[in-house]
């Protein structure tokens, strides 16, 4: 099987892409959102096809930089440049949660700049979600509330009489599903003789976060009977790697890591492991909005969650073990304190267990990458 | 295989070494310029012409920032790698390695046991702490570049520049002027300036001694005056500090051949 010019994985090169305007042609809504904390179950369950907001193959940040300062992170604002130009136009709805004060920021600038902009005449509904910073019981109810806030809103937003616990039900089964034919193609690449690359593992899950996940439970199932059949790749003369931290959402960055003499066997990336390690337990059949909201708020989490760093730590360890990697690459988008200092406490922390650590800062978009490329070919003749 | 050879096409250097029996024969510097890869044939060809050798008699291992576009090359290795043996030919018993060329400025820790790199730090996207920033501030003041570093030495009271960025502190430097500082007390506010700064990154994977201080900037006796008060230790620099990463990379084309 070869996955080059695959149809799932050509959709991750750009932000539209074919099922999205097959989907609104049957007039179905489509809603963008940010970041991995939102309940997409819910807005599956209200029939929107949830997409999550990118910004793959960005260049520069031009038209985003007059209301954002160069300082602020070159992810968010390379999203915001996107929709500037237009990219994001397509939306039928947009979501953002308080994941970092750039993107909370952004949130705004979408509202103002983006879907108010003259010659813009598309309403676009738009919902915000407060998300304690800090794992505690109390927060739980304090984020169990917001989320039941959002269903209200959703259902006035789109004129749905409710959603029912049946039609969470559905979507938590389908996500679940979902979740574990993603673990299933991750388990084919962290093995010994893996048969597919770390680049193409993202081009899977960027997809996936671009199109129904009832199309996409299809498509991965095509994926891994095809994979099945597929010959390993050859990564005897590599050096297996785990990628950790900032948003990657751009094979150029995973490319130029595994051209120069690495293989990602694993990673620790939103999109990636952190996106699928978790289901959605099904404890309280009366409440599945509950259930959802409790995966999300206590599963493997990112930086944005303080206090819960040991945690990760643990997760980093079983998996460095599990893929058998050589070291460890951490990286994080400039100027981003959360995944900065995450990063730095596990240098310190790898170190002290002898696995080797390279930590690099860098842009979100493509720049300076011979001098990105030093530094990884360096780690990769040090291990 | 006759012999060995390691180009270090660097941002504004390339250097070419020659290397037989583990020993230095010959060897070249050229400025880089646009075309550094007129630049690395030229020196290629006029080495191979004055030792009387072949092409088919040598092995080429290239490293610096242009090893992947040099089509002479066998082979090639980062400059971190490359520098941390080079240091070892003039060193053996090298513990850290700081190196400042044109464009980077890297510190690398090297293991006792093997001689391999353990760890390293670069510079970040920026000229600051590079000897392009010494160029550009040279150029501001007016000084060649070679006679920058002693103007440097011969002041007594180093002006103050706080300014790490390049740009910033050229303009810096030219307000410095306004106010009458001499050129000397400004050079030396450059230079220590530039010392502070590549010391903070060494700092950072806890170089120690021996330190081999290398690269077309340790030439400059102001820098590493400055650098030896920032770590507080003696440094040493190699007979021919610009060679360094060139020779590595020779010796590792022998050793892989061997």
């Amino acid at each position: 099987m070869s996955l080059e010019n695959d149809p799932l994985l050509n959709i991750s090169n750009s932000i539209l892409n074919p099922y999205i305007e097959d989907w609104q042609k049957s007039n179905k809504k489509v809603i963008g959102y940010y970041c991995t904390y939102i309940p997409e179950e819910l807005l599956h369950a209200a029939k929107l096809l949830p997409f999550r907001i990118r910004a793959t193959g960005t260049k520069d940040t031009d038209l985003a930089d007059i209301y954002m300062v160069r300082f602020t992170c070159s992810f968010v604002r390379a999203t915001l440049d996107l929709a500037l130009r237009g990219n994001y136009d397509f939306l039928d709805g947009f979501l953002v949660c308080n994941s970092c004060d750039h993107s909370r920021r952004m949130f705004e600038l979408f509202n103002l700049k983006v879907f108010n902009r003259e010659n813009f005449n598309k309403k676009v509904p738009q919902f915000y979600l407060a998300i304690p910073h800090v794992i505690t019981d109390e927060g739980f109810e304090w984020y169990k509330k917001e989320v039941e806030e959002l269903k209200e809103e959703l259902e006035k937003a789109y004129q749905i009489k409710e959603i029912t616990n049946e039609m969470l039900l559905e979507s938590i089964n389908i996500y679940n599903e979902n979740r574990k034919l993603l673990r299933n193609i991750h388990n084919l690449r962290l093995q010994e003789k893996p048969k597919l690359t770390g680049s193409e593992f993202l081009q899977i899950n960027i997809a996936n976060s671009s199109i129904s996940k009832d199309i996409a439970n299809q498509e991965l199932n095509r994926i891994i009977n095809g994979l099945k059949n597929r010959k390993p790749i050859d990564v005897s003369n590599k050096k297996r790697i785990l990628l950790v931290g900032s948003i990657v959402d751009d094979i150029y960055f995973t490319q130029l890591i595994e051209n120069s003499g690495a293989f990602i066997a694993s990673d620790f990336l939103c999109f990636g492991t952190r996106n699928f390690n978790d289901d959605v337990q099904l404890v309280n059949y009366d409440d599945p909005l509950e259930n959802i909201t409790k995966r999300l708020y206590y599963r493997l989490s990112c930086p944005r969650m303080m206090d819960d760093h040991l945690r990760r730590l643990d997760f980093l360890k079983e998996e460095i073990n599990r893929a058998k990697v050589d070291g460890v690459l951490l990286q994080r988008i400039n100027n981003c304190d959360l995944h900065g200092c995450d990063n730095m406490l596990f240098t310190h922390e790898l170190k002290e267990l002898d696995i080797p650590v390279l930590n690099i800062d860098r842009e979100f978009y493509q720049s300076d990458t011979t001098r990105l490329q030093t530094r990884i070919e360096a780690f990769i003749e040090m291990i | 295989m006759k012999a060995f050879i390691g180009i270090d096409i660097g941002s504004l250097a390339t250097k070419i070494v020659l290397i037989n029996e583990g020993k230095l024969v010959d060897h070249r510097t050229e400025r880089s310029t646009y075309n550094f890869k007129k630049v690395g044939h030229n020196l290629f060809d006029d080495i191979l012409v004055k030792n009387n050798l072949k092409r088919s008699e040598v092995y080429v291992m290239s490293t610096g920032y242009g090893r992947n576009t040099i089509d002479i090359a066998d082979d090639r290795i980062t400059e971190i790698t490359a520098h941390a043996k080079g240091a070892q030919y003039f060193f053996p018993d090298a513990h850290s390695v700081i190196d400042i060329g044109g464009q980077d400025s890297k510190a690398i820790l090297i293991s006792k046991k093997t001689g391999n790199v353990v760890d390293f730090q670069m510079n970040d996207k920026c000229a600051a702490g590079t000897g392009r920033f010494l160029e550009v501030m040279a150029h501001a003041l007016e000084v060649p570049i070679n006679e920058f570093g002693d103007l440097a030495l011969g002041s007594r009271k180093p002006a103050s520049i706080s300014s790490t960025c390049t740009v910033f502190a050229e303009s810096e430097v030219i307000s410095l002027f306004a106010r009458g500082a001499s050129k000397e007390d400004i050079a030396a506010g450059i230079h220590k300036s530039i010392s502070r700064r590549v010391a903070g990154m060494a700092k950072r994977i806890g170089v120690a001694p021996k330190l081999i201080f290398c690269g077309g900037v340790a030439k400059n006796n102001a820098v590493k005056k400055y650098l030896v008060a920032e770590l507080g230790f003696e440094i040493v620099s190699p007979e021919y500090p610009q060679l360094t990463g060139a020779i590595g990379a020779a010796l590792i084309a022998q050793e892989n051949n061997n």
